[in-house]
């Protein structure tokens, strides 16, 4: 099926000024070298690779990069960044595209990394620090996979990795401050 | 071993030319340190007490905010709650200083939105109930000994402890990149750890690795992905020879070393490749104990490297032990191939 | 006085932002201005005939032309006015586009600044007065800087029109790179075969003086005479001596990098590069000699059968004047170590630049041809050829392209499967740049007959696994990341200018850019001139470029020269500054400020000492005229009194 590029460039153009401006990127200047996916870590289980998400932008098909795998899954390792000969901040890029699908509420199937973000935000909210042993079982729980790294216990017990009393930082009002200074934080 | 033993070690003592007060850090250790990192923090502080560099952990501080979460889905929750940090900081001393990478990370970028935002700014006043103060100095842990001793001095204290030793440097990530806000080291070729590696007596070899990803932190959530970027970081320095991969990250080390043995199930490898973090080494070659440095709990062990430098895995070596000073040559000047053909040797540089 | 004052539309160039009918308007009222009209195209045939014509009707006397820009059509237009019969130089030409109607877009101030411009014009023109052009003589010498198939061809060509070429090459022989290849596309040519006859050649050429091991240390003067020093370098070998026998090089216990070979394999430091060097005369390099080094040896001298190694040479400096200069100083390749650390940067073997890969390839090679592997001497089966290294890379600084990449690569792919049928190619490439005769085809050849596999995407990094490299790139084509074991490397590393470069334009007084490739006087229209007349470019030395090219561009320097010195003079410009004697107080500040010593001291009869100015010198920048005191030296066509005149105007 050919894509009517007339179209797509025209009905994309928005959403692609808008990572323009937000990212400081300019998908135009990338000239589809590859270089970026050559060394991606998480290519393997992307949809779309850094390359091809930039050309999806040069030709306006922001929807197949808003609910792209590459989308949800991507952290941010900026090897692809590193790499551009261009100068562009591929990463930069992903990012913003990743932040307008999450203001768009576009979910997505990558159900495990949304519920460790999530996991992540809420401890942190409520510790002020990260209580890593709460953070795993509320996970584990969560996503239904109790016995998921149950190998690591043991060693983590020897090893005295964990810590059962959670960490509290005093200023509680600041933190509070904090998360309601920023709007759609709570996403609790 | 007591991860969090903050006690002085009587038989280590800062060094007489050492000027306490004058090296003095804010010090922000983070959730990593403070929790399954522990040795990194217990090893770090060692280490700077060897060298008569005196540590104030920040006092009431909060997670940095580098996470998956925080940055993507409330953008300034990125900088909210590692500003908190910066100003507590900035009324404590002139310079921080911070272990994880992550947080090291995380801190630089928040100051650089800061810098270029009034609205962050007020933002971060409003929370705070005072005009923020941000523009603390920020040094990671490579920074922070490279400025507080040169390998000159680090030589002589070390006495080629570590020689017979080929370690590999990683520095992951968030060290360098993005360049622009971190400024720190060469993006494409990091090579900040490796005069003082040098000093300590032992080789570091180029390792073609050392700036790919672990995996970050997608263990919880999508483990393949760690499993197998950070199986090709630990083959490729095993088929290079390095007796073990030093960083100066936690979750990298995590992802390295707690995961190793998930990565050998996965893939029916069998890597047994130690993974030390970088002021782990540095005490080390200052004489310090393995097991206060807690290289003991790492997962993978570091029996046999340790048995190379002459050390148990016990107790410190002997403070008198004279090293041969003398170190493999370095690789610029031993460039030549085994067994090579005499008419096609090993360029020296072309045109 | 009568001027005329004629305004161009330059079809909608200028008439598109400027109302000349309003001009020619405003002209006609200025004080002395008897004619002004406009005219569609004044540059063509119609337009110099109305020229012309009002001229010679209404006997003008002096001529104002609001056009482009005095480097377009300066000579055009004092061309026609002489041709009416007026002084060349009665002349002014008012830039009204590039300064004016190209630069802004509101009609109205258009016009009004167009109107004050030829104001400023007719004020100057008033106070012109008649200028009479000189001839100076030449010197029907030329120079030719660089041995390489760009300098050999227009050291030829000159030298065949009968004039006597100089022909100077800082390295042991001529050839330069072209002498290094292998074959050369897109027909696979012996590099060799094809050019050392043009050497041989350029070495017995009763018009050509050949001279390696020689550098430009100084050069003066100006077009048609100047004075260059020349500093051929101590070699320890007396050339008219030495039989190329070789014996020094087989004996000599030194050491040294084999710069010829690109560093494959290691050559002596008394050494002949290669068997085929023109001249055939060994050179020893000082700095890898023990005899320099620690003081002890002397086999060299001992074993020569010709008595030719002399370790007391000294360089010599010889000045000699040139009537032009043709700068061919080639390129090398571009250093890629530092800036691709992810490749390597230098420390795997197996990882080769093209020039490298080309000596293994050469029959005359280190390797006697055999494709080997630097590291264990094996025969590569799976070879990895990788694009752009240094090339269209802005993160490096370098984003221009090298031209001929795509092409070598091609070939050498091809060399490959010739030299190794069970062997596979791999070339990653970006785009596929074949734009000369016969190039398309070749590069499909590589694929369709010689079984190379191309891969679109760059290659982001290179590491060593298990005794081969693993190469890591992409193929944007199938969509994704691609991984290959290579058993060798081959990078297509760009072109950098010769090393330098910039600092020999600088002696030259000629312009450089970015990459020290010298700059041509006009991009489309003077591709062998630079900004300093005669001074020429031949060859990579400009711009990256391959052979056909360099050798094209070559011949038309050569052209240029001929034409240059064909009469044996030149005419120079009278815009030159004068001195008035008479009020002239002696004190030579006009000399001290002079770049181009052209101020000399002249005693009047009174014995007085006063400046003189020497007018085929003088290059008209006006430095003395501002430094002068008493301000008796003025620059003819911008006298002090036509600038005041000028600003008064626009003041009003």
């Amino acid at each position: 099926m050919a894509i009517l590029v007339s179209s797509t460039v025209a009905d994309g153009a928005a959403v692609v000024a808008e990572i323009e401006r937000r990212s400081g990127e300019r998908v135009s200047a990338c000239y589809q070298c590859g270089r970026c996916t050559s060394t991606c870590t998480g290519s393997f289980v992307f949809d779309y690779p850094p390359h091809r998400i930039m050309r999806l932008l040069q030709l306006g098909q922001v929807d197949e990069v808003l609910n792209s795998r590459t989308a949800q899954l991507c952290f941010d390792c900026m090897t692809c960044s590193t790499r551009c000969p261009m100068n562009i901040d591929v990463a930069n890029v992903i990012e913003h595209a990743k932040m307008i699908a999450d203001e768009r509420g576009i979910e997505g199937d990558e159900k495990d990394v949304r519920l460790f973000r999530l996991a992540f935000l809420q401890n942190v909210r409520r510790h002020g620090r990260l209580h890593e042993a709460r953070l795993l079982t509320w996970i584990n729980l969560r996503s239904f996979k109790p016995f998921n790294d149950l190998e690591l216990v043991p060693l983590i017990l020897r090893k005295k990795k964990i810590h059962i009393v959670p960490p509290r930082i005093r200023n509680r009002r600041q933190l509070h401050r904090i998360f309601r200074e920023v709007n759609g934080g709570d996403k609790s | 071993m007591n991860n969090r033993s903050r006690k002085d070690s009587a038989a280590i003592k800062a060094p007489a030319s050492a000027k306490p007060g004058r090296n003095a850090y804010s010090y922000f250790p983070g959730c990593s340190l403070t929790g399954s990192a522990g040795e990194y923090d217990a090893s770090f502080r060692l280490t700077s007490e060897a060298l008569g560099i005196r540590l104030d952990e920040i006092s009431d501080w909060n997670c940095c905010g580098a996470s998956p979460a925080p940055h993507h889905w409330s953008g300034n929750l990125g900088v909210l709650l590692p500003a908190r940090n910066l100003h507590i900081a900035s009324g404590e001393h002139e310079a921080m200083v911070a272990p994880c990478a992550g947080c090291y990370n995380r801190l630089k970028n928040a100051q650089h939105e800061l810098t270029g935002s009034e609205e962050l700014r007020e933002q971060a006043a409003r929370v705070l109930q005072e005009p923020v103060r941000y523009e603390i100095e920020i040094l990671n842990l490579v920074e922070l000994f490279a400025r507080e001793v040169s390998p000159e001095a680090l030589a002589e204290r070390a006495q080629g402890r570590l020689a017979g030793l080929n370690l590999a440097t990683y520095y992951g990530c968030l060290l360098t990149r993005p360049a622009k806000i971190m400024n720190f080291d060469n993006h494409r070729n990091p090579v900040s750890m490796k005069p003082l590696l040098r000093a300590t007596g032992a080789q570091s070899d180029h390792f073609p690795f050392k700036s790919e990803c672990c995996g970050s932190y997608m263990g919880l959530a999508k483990k393949e992905i760690v499993l197998r970027a950070s199986r090709r970081v630990i083959e490729v320095a095993a088929g290079l020879g390095f007796d073990a991969i030093v960083t100066a990250c936690p979750l990298c080390h995590q992802n390295l070393d707690l995961r190793q043995g998930q990565i050998n199930k996965a893939f029916g490898t069998s890597l047994d490749m130690p993974v030390l973090y970088y002021s782990q080494v540095l005490g080390l070659a200052l004489g310090l104990g393995s097991d206060d440095l807690g290289i003991d709990a790492h997962a993978i062990s570091a029996r046999k490297l340790l048995a190379k430098i002459g050390k148990g895995d016990d107790g410190p070596a002997a403070a008198t032990r004279s090293a041969p000073a003398a170190t493999r040559p370095t690789p610029e000047a031993t460039r030549s191939a085994p067994a090579a053909n005499p008419a096609s040797r090993r360029q020296v540089g072309c045109g | 006085m009568r001027i005329g004052v004629f305004v161009c539309q330059c079809g909608t160039n200028i008439a598109g932002t400027v109302a000349t009918d309003k001009v020619a308007e405003a002209a006609l009222a200025m004080r002395d201005v008897l004619h002004a009209e406009t005219l569609q195209y004044t540059c063509s045939d119609p337009g110099q005939r109305a020229i012309i014509d009002a001229v010679q009707k209404k006997g003008l006397t002096r001529v104002v032309i609001a056009a482009c820009s005095p480097r377009m059509h300066e000579t055009t237009f004092r061309r026609t006015i002489g041709q009416a019969g007026m002084n060349a130089y009665m002349m002014e030409m008012v830039n009204i586009r590039e300064h004016c109607s190209w630069i802004h877009s509101d009609i109205d101030t258009a016009t009004d600044k167009a109107i004050d411009l030829v104001q400023k014009g007719v004020a100057r023109v008033r106070r012109q007065v008649p200028l009479y052009s000189t001839t100076v003589p030449v010197t029907r010498r030329v120079l030719v800087i660089g041995g390489g198939v760009a300098g050999i061809q227009a050291a030829l060509d000159i030298a065949d029109s009968g004039l006597p070429v100089t022909l100077v090459e800082r390295g042991p022989t001529i050839g330069g790179n072209m002498a290094r290849l292998d074959k050369t596309f897109p027909t696979l040519d012996c590099s060799s075969c094809i050019l050392t006859p043009r050497m041989v050649e350029a070495k017995q050429h009763e018009n050509i003086s050949l001279m390696v091991n020689t550098e430009i240390e100084l050069v003066r003067g100006y077009i048609g005479n100047f004075e260059v020093d020349i500093r051929k370098k101590a070699t320890c070998v007396i050339e008219d001596k030495c039989t190329g026998c070789m014996i020094c090089q087989e004996k000599c216990p030194g050491k040294a990098p084999d710069e010829f070979n690109a560093g494959v394999g290691q050559s002596k430091a008394i050494s002949i590069p290669f068997p085929q060097a023109v001249p055939l005369v060994a050179a020893l390099r000082k700095e890898h000699c023990r005899r320099f080094i620690k003081g002890k040896c002397g086999v060299c001298k001992k074993v020569c059968p010709a008595d030719a190694v002399d370790y007391e040479q000294e360089d010599e400096i010889t000045t000699e004047m040139f009537g032009a200069v043709v700068v061919a100083t080639g390129y090398e390749l571009y250093d890629w170590r530092e800036a691709y650390p992810d490749y390597g940067g230098g420390q795997y073997p197996d990882v080769v630049t093209s020039l490298q890969y080309e000596r293994m390839l050469s029959a005359s090679g280190p390797t006697a041809g055999h494709v080997q592997r630097p590291s264990d001497g094996a025969e590569p089966k799976q070879v990895v050829f990788v694009s752009c290294v240094g090339s269209r890379d802005e993160s490096v600084g370098r984003p221009l392209c090298c031209s001929v990449g795509c092409m070598y690569i091609a070939k050498q792919a091809i060399l490959t499967k010739e030299h190794i049928p069970d062997s596979q190619s791999y070339v990653f490439y970006i785009d596929i740049r074949a734009t000369g005769k016969g190039y398309e085809e070749f590069t499909r050849r590589a694929q369709k007959e010689f079984g190379a596999i191309y891969l679109r995407g760059r290659v982001g990094k290179i590491y060593p696994s298990n005794g081969q490299l693993v190469v890591m790139g992409t193929d944007t084509l199938s969509g994704g990341p691609v991984e290959i074991e290579a058993d060798l490397v081959v990078l297509a590393t760009g072109f950098a200018a010769a090393r330098g470069a910039g600092e020999l334009a600088r002696k030259l007084n000629i312009s450089y850019d970015q990459y020290e490739f010298l700059s041509e006087s006009h991009p489309k229209l003077r591709p062998v001139e630079t900004t300093t007349g005669g001074i020429f470019l031949a060859g990579a030395c400009q711009a990256p470029k391959d052979i056909p090219d360099s050798v094209a561009q070559a011949s038309a320097a050569a052209a240029k020269v001929i034409g240059l010195l064909s009469r044996g003079e030149i005419e120079t410009s009278p815009m030159v500054a004068a001195v008035d004697q008479l009020r002239c107080i002696g004190c030579f500040k006009c000399r001290d400020v002079c770049s181009y010593n052209a101020i000399e001291a002249l005693e009047l009869r009174d014995g007085r000492q006063v400046a003189k100015v020497i007018d085929s010198l003088c290059q008209g920048c006006g430095v003395c005229n501002v430094a002068c005191p008493p301000s008796v030296v003025s620059l003819k066509g911008y006298t002090d009194n036509q600038l005041i005149a000028e600003t008064m105007e626009l003041l009003r």
